[in-house]
Formats: C-alpha cells, structure tokens, sequence
C-alpha cells in the first residue's frame, strides 16, 4: 500500500507525515467514503523500519498472542491493528483469566487504528488513556499482575456528525444540534486532548478524483520522515525517550527555543481557545515536530501556525458544533 | 511391608524435564518432574495447572501409545515446579511425555540436561506448533540452556535467538530416536 494510490488530500497527508515524524497521534475527520481509512492504512508506509530490539519485541508479544504464522521468523513490519468498535475493554488493554496482550499491545511500535472512534463504548476508550500516556498497561488478574508493552501511534477516525455530512459543500447536513453535541460528548475530553492532531478530510471532487496528476509515492515522504527522525534521535540520546511527543516539560522546556512572534500567537491561541496546559505543551511539541521536518533548530511562528491549525476540534467546541 | 522405602518402579530417581510457562510478555522456567511408582493405576498433574494443562494427560497418553511405547499402568504423577505459578497452554504436552518415557528408561535420563523442551501433542504423536516460543527461546539463552526442543512450526521464531541451538521436531517418536542415537 502507497500513498501515490491516494488522490489529491494534500493536507491530510502533510499531517501524516508529521504525526509519523514525531510519532504524535491523529484524528482523522471527514463524511463517509471520503478517504480516512486509505489514507490511515498507508501511515505504516512512511514510518521508519523497526529496528532489531523493536522487531523483537513486536515479534515476541505476537508469539505470545499466538499470532505468529507458523514457520514465521522476526516481524520486520510495523503492525497496524484495526479492531472493530464493538471490541471490549479486555480485548483493547489486555485480559483473561490468564492475562493475554490486548491490541494495544499488538499494536506496539506500530499503528493502532480506531475506526468510527465515537461508535467504541466508553469506558473502552477511556481505558486508552493510561497507555496512552505511560506506554505499556498493567493488568491484573488472580492469577497476578502482568505489564505488557503498549507504545503505539493512535490513529481514529470519526464522521463529523452522526448522518456524517456536516460541513459537506454538496449535501446537507440532517443533525440537530443537539445530535450533533450528543455524538462528539461520546469522546471524553481527556481522550480528544491526547490526540495531537485533528485533521479534515473532505469528500473529494470529481475533477480532482480523475486527475492524471502524479502523487508523492510513500517512499519519498518516508525520507523526510527518516531526516527529522535522525534529529529526534540525536536530540534525545540516553533520554531513554526518541521522539518529540514523548518529551516531559522539562525536556520541552530545554528543545522547544521558540521565537517571540511565535510565543505571542501560541499564548493568544490558548487564551482564545482556553486550551488546557497538556494542549499547550502538545502544541509546542508538534511545532518542534514541523521545525524538524523543516531542518529548523528554532520553532518560528509558522510553524506555530501549522500546528495549531491541527486543532480543529478545539476550534469546534469553541463555536459551538 | 510398610510404604516407606518403596522405589519407583522402574529407576530408583524421578526424571526432570524443563519448560517454560508464559507470564506476560516473558517466559518462566518450569522443571516438569516425572515420578512413576506402584500403586492404583493412576495419572495426576499437580502444580497448578489450568484446565488445558491438565487435559494434556489424554494427549500424553494417546500419543505415547500411538508412537509405538506401552503407557504404564502405575501410578503416574507429575508435578510442574514452581508449584505456585498457574500454568496454562499447551506447551507441556511434550515436556511431559519425554519425562514419562525417560522415567521408563526408553532413552538414557541425562540426555534430557541442558535442553529445553515445549510442544503440544496431537493423539497421533505428532508435535504441533505452541504460542510463546519466542519467550522460551529467550529465556534459555538467558538461562544458559544451551538446546531448545520446540515444535518444526516454531523454529523459525525460535531461531532469532543467537546463542540457542533450536531443535524442530515433528513427532515423539522422531526425538525418541534422536535420544537413542539411532
């Protein structure tokens, strides 16, 4: 699977170049049938190869799961793992009576993919929010406790509103207000706010569906990624972390240098949107993310700019929809 | 005659045969011990095992006696050490039916030092393949265990391990002849 399978949705794809960069987890919104699930299946594609460490253990924990076909030697693919939105809890995180990992395990240096995120339960997703953060989970059972890995790029993708069409320049939009608000409510704040970035991805036009225009195969787009990568790494040797969305507020504190034009426009933003300090500090990592990929030391005012532009979302709840 | 001082049945000592049992992502050595004596006809798992362990009995069973060996009518038990870890798969299968027949003396017991052993059985005494044999692997290199028995499916996954000879097998009665040296 390639990217230069996928017409036009230029934006959509610059994010996931980012997200991939600095291993930042995304939204992906837009009406059904517009590209979210082609476009989240190809984000393997530009992600950099596993290493030998990383291969073992993505290998292990599928040994594990009895995953492996048999004869298979080590894993040299990311695993991008797509469970269906009425999976439980147990399935997601790991469980049983004799604990087994979950898909956040399987999906360990790889993609986890939640298609149709509000139609998950939500205590199901909420469980997410503590691998999320710390990268592996601990589940106990009676036979003991037991931690698996989990470090994995979260990708979900979701329908603006419930008939899906809010937004759509050609179809109307059939939701109430109140059904519109009553489907976002699904998502927990806490959730939305680890999630870096929200982008859209509308329907696309005819014109632009059955253009002959060449698009940017997925291995030149994995070079970029590769070069801001190597950055990441050099920055963050014996820090036992290797890319920009795991820094601490210290760690940010000492890697994010922001020009002053920049500060000011990230301080108004968060006032305007009244964006919580984890928001900041994840804006501040994304920018260093778009500084990299742009061979910057220093985070300008565009690439502010860029990253707060990825929240939608934020903007939404602020108007009301 | 009272019952102290009774030998087993065929050699004066238990057999030991190790495995592994999986915990988490890592794997757990466990030491399966053979003893085989007079008394009931009888066949018992103890060191908690979990309903797949103790279902090995009927695959041990046929498979022994479908490879061509006579099962003992005895009193058979086997415990699986540390005895206070749950031990689920079925993995054990094989383990336990080399220990039953080293303890018959169908092969010399010391061909069973330094080896690790997991496999499950089908009736017929062919060995299919187990889930976590890549955390087995691990572990033996960890141990110092220098040969790995596993099932031919596996040793593919098992072979990543640098410092562990991997051995497939495809059937009991294959590795039997492999410890007799034929």
């Amino acid at each position: 699977m390639d990217f230069s399978d996928i017409k036009g949705h230029g934006k959509a794809k610059r994010a996931l170049e980012i997200a991939a960069s600095g291993s930042h987890n995304v939204l992906l919104i837009g009406p059904p049938g517009s590209g979210k699930t082609m476009l989240a299946r190809r984000i393997p594609s530009i992600l950099p190869p596993l290493t030998y460490e990383e291969a073992l253990e993505v290998t292990k924990i599928h040994s594990i799961a009895g995953l492996l076909p048999p004869y298979a030697s080590l894993l040299t693919e990311r695993p991008f793992r797509s469970p269906h939105h009425t999976i439980s809890d147990a399935a997601l995180i790991g469980g049983g009576h004799v604990p087994r990992p979950g898909e956040v395990s399987l999906a360990t240096h790889g993609v986890l993919f939640l298609d149709e995120l509000p139609e998950f339960k939500r205590h199901v997703l909420d469980a997410l929010r503590q691998p999320l953060e710390d990268g592996f989970v601990t589940v106990s059972r009676v036979t003991g406790a037991v931690t698996f890995p989990a470090r994995f790029m979260l990708v979900a993708s979701m329908n603006p509103c419930p008939c899906g069409y809010l937004g759509d320049p050609k179809r109307a939009c059939r939701c109430s207000l109140r059904e519109i608000r009553r489907y976002r409510s699904r998502l927990s704040g806490p959730l939305l706010d680890r999630i870096d970035i929200h982008i859209e991805v509308p329907a696309l036009s005819v014109s632009e569906l059955s253009s002959e225009r060449e698009e940017e195969p997925s291995g030149r787009i994995r070079e970029r990624v590769l070069r801001a990568r190597k950055i990441q790494e050099e920055r963050f040797k014996g820090k036992n972390i290797y890319a920009n969305s795991q820094m601490t507020p210290r760690l940010i504190k000492r890697y994010c240098p922001t020009s002053p034009e920049g500060l000011e426009l990230l301080g108004k933003a968060v006032e305007k949107l009244g964006l919580s300090p984890r928001s900041y500090h994840k804006i501040l990592k994304l920018s260093r993310t778009i500084a990299d990929l742009d061979g910057k030391d220093r985070i300008e005012t565009e690439h502010i700019a860029e990253a707060l532009q990825y929240r939608i979302l934020d903007r939404r709840m602020m108007e009301g929809i | 005659m009272t019952s102290q001082g009774r030998p087993s049945k065929i050699g004066l000592v238990i057999t030991k045969v190790l495995t592994a049992t999986l915990v988490g992502v890592d794997a757990l050595k466990v030491e399966v011990e053979v003893d085989i004596s007079y008394g009931l006809p009888a066949f018992n798992i103890v060191g908690l095992p979990e309903t797949s362990v103790k279902e090995s009995r009927e695959r041990v069973r046929a498979a022994i006696r479908n490879s061509g060996f006579e099962f003992p009518s005895d009193r058979i038990t086997i415990n699986l050490a540390p005895a206070d870890v749950k031990k689920e798969g079925t993995s054990f299968d094989l383990p336990i039916a080399l220990g039953i027949l080293s303890c018959l003396r169908v092969f010399p017991p010391d061909v069973l030092r330094d080896l690790l052993v997991v496999g499950e059985l089908s009736l017929d005494g062919r060995i299919k393949e187990t889930r976590g044999v890549l955390p087995v692997a691990i572990l033996a290199e960890k141990e110092g265990v220098e040969h790995l028995i596993a099932p031919i499916g596996n040793v593919n996954e098992a072979s990543i391990v640098r410092n562990v000879q991997v051995l497939g097998a495809e059937n009991l009665l294959q590795i039997v002849r492999f410890f007799k040296g034929e």
